[in-house]
């Protein structure tokens, strides 16, 4: 019987981390809208970005997500992108008005990756045209955060060109989406889990707690990319 | 009150058929949606494709002109373009798609080759068009990847229980993945 219940405890703490595990299969976990895993922007540099996007989702509910990875092998670029895209869920639910701007360090390759539903007003040519004009002359020569920058200028022009899609009151932006029984779960399991593994796990923590922030979005391959 | 025995043993009965009956309702149901999901994505892979499709006379007449690739890559192109175009059945249009896939990669990895990139993106007619094709070309492995998800949800529905028990029943049948690989279709 006590191996029984032990079996069982294995059982459910196996299930309880299996998501997680099952997510960060060679794909980053994101919850801002900006992200660099290789650190090649500032602390400010991220905040800017991140404002400029919370503000487009406020007017316009787009959402954009920039990441900067090492490397998207071995899936590619193309397949990386859609697959974050959607483990992401970039743009609101049924709008599908999401985009991401993918840069590959190390490839020296870029991505933007439109949803379903701004295919209509980024379509591929236009997309790669601002990726070639802002992102490439500052990438190739290492200068990321101009290039970012003045591509996402370029993103949120074209997409707040309209001003039907401008919503004067804003929209309401949930900062955190807390379910609290997961929540509770999650606590006690990384904490059973932190004991284990000596503490290394608590640093996972932060990816839980803001899951939630883009809406499930869908992008069906629609963008365009680029090297530098 | 005390039920007599033939009376509970038909209530028994009762109970028992409406629960299979609600088992086949459901499952059926259940199997309809799956196949739906499948139908309903593979027209959504053939629209992509007519998109390629419809491409394909720019996409021959500008690398003909501004890059020097096999005169025999764009003539097949061509060829399999028309031959798309007659196919009546889809079976046909997979195949003839299949091949069409190989030729116009060849272009679309040549065009983001590293040492034709800089020159060839400067155009902007070319780079343009090249956009154009190769986020088609994306749309058609993102939109055969969803198919390929879906044919296997319903693939397992059929095979698993309760499914397994009334597919053959009602003709539900496995379906085929899009394999782009040719010679594994």
């Amino acid at each position: 019987m006590k191996g029984y219940g032990r079996a069982l405890a294995v059982i459910v703490l196996a299930s309880a981390l299996l998501p997680s595990a099952s997510a960060a299969q060679d794909l980053p976990e994101i919850y801002l809208y900006a992200n660099d895993f290789v650190g090649v922007l500032t602390y400010d540099e991220i905040s800017t970005l991140d404002e400029i996007c919370y503000q487009l989702d406020q007017v316009t509910s787009d959402e954009v997500a920039i990441v900067i990875v090492n490397t998207t092998l071995p899936m590619g670029i193309d397949t990386f992108a859609v697959e974050l895209f959607r483990e992401s869920g970039i743009g609101k639910e049924d709008l599908d008005n999401g985009v991401l701007l993918l840069v590959s360090t190390e490839e020296e390759m870029w991505r933007i990756e439109v949803g379903y539903g701004l295919e209509g007003i980024l379509n591929d040519a236009k997309v790669g045209t601002i990726g070639r004009e802002n992102l490439e002359p500052y990438l190739a020569v290492q200068d990321y955060y101009p290039g970012i920058f003045y591509t996402v200028a370029a993103l949120v022009e074209e997409l707040t060109a309209d001003p039907d899609r401008i919503n004067e009151d804003g929209y309401d932006i949930e900062f955190l989406r807390i379910d609290y029984w997961q929540l509770a779960l999650a606590v006690a399991v990384f904490l059973v889990v932190g004991v284990a593994t000596k503490g290394r796990a608590f640093f996972w923590l932060g990816g839980i707690l803001t899951r939630g922030r883009f809406g499930g979005g869908r992008s069906g391959g629609g963008g365009a990319k680029g090297r530098f | 009150m005390k039920l007599s025995k033939p009376l509970l043993a038909l209530i028994i009965a009762i109970v028992a058929v409406v629960i299979v009956l609600a088992l086949i309702i459901v499952t059926y149901n259940g199997l309809v949606d799956a196949e739906q999901q499948v139908e309903s994505q593979w027209a959504q892979v053939e629209n992509e494709y007519q998109r390629k499709i419809d491409l394909i006379p720019n996409l021959v007449n500008i690398t003909s002109e501004y890059t020097q690739f096999e005169a025999s890559t764009l003539a097949n192109i061509t060829a399999l373009r028309m031959e798309w175009l007659n196919a009546l059945t889809s079976e046909e249009r997979l195949n003839t798609s299949i091949a069409l896939d190989g030729e116009i990669n060849t272009i679309v990895l040549a065009y983001y080759s590293a040492e034709n990139y800089p020159i060839l993106s400067s155009i902007p007619l070319v780079a343009d068009l090249m956009d154009e094709v190769a986020g088609t070309e994306n749309r058609i492995a993102v939109e055969r990847m969803y198919y390929n998800e879906y044919v296997r949800d319903y693939n397992s529905k059929i095979k698993r229980v309760p499914g397994v028990l009334f597919a053959g029943m009602f003709g539900f049948e496995e379906k085929r993945y899009y394999d782009p690989i040719p010679g594994e279709a």
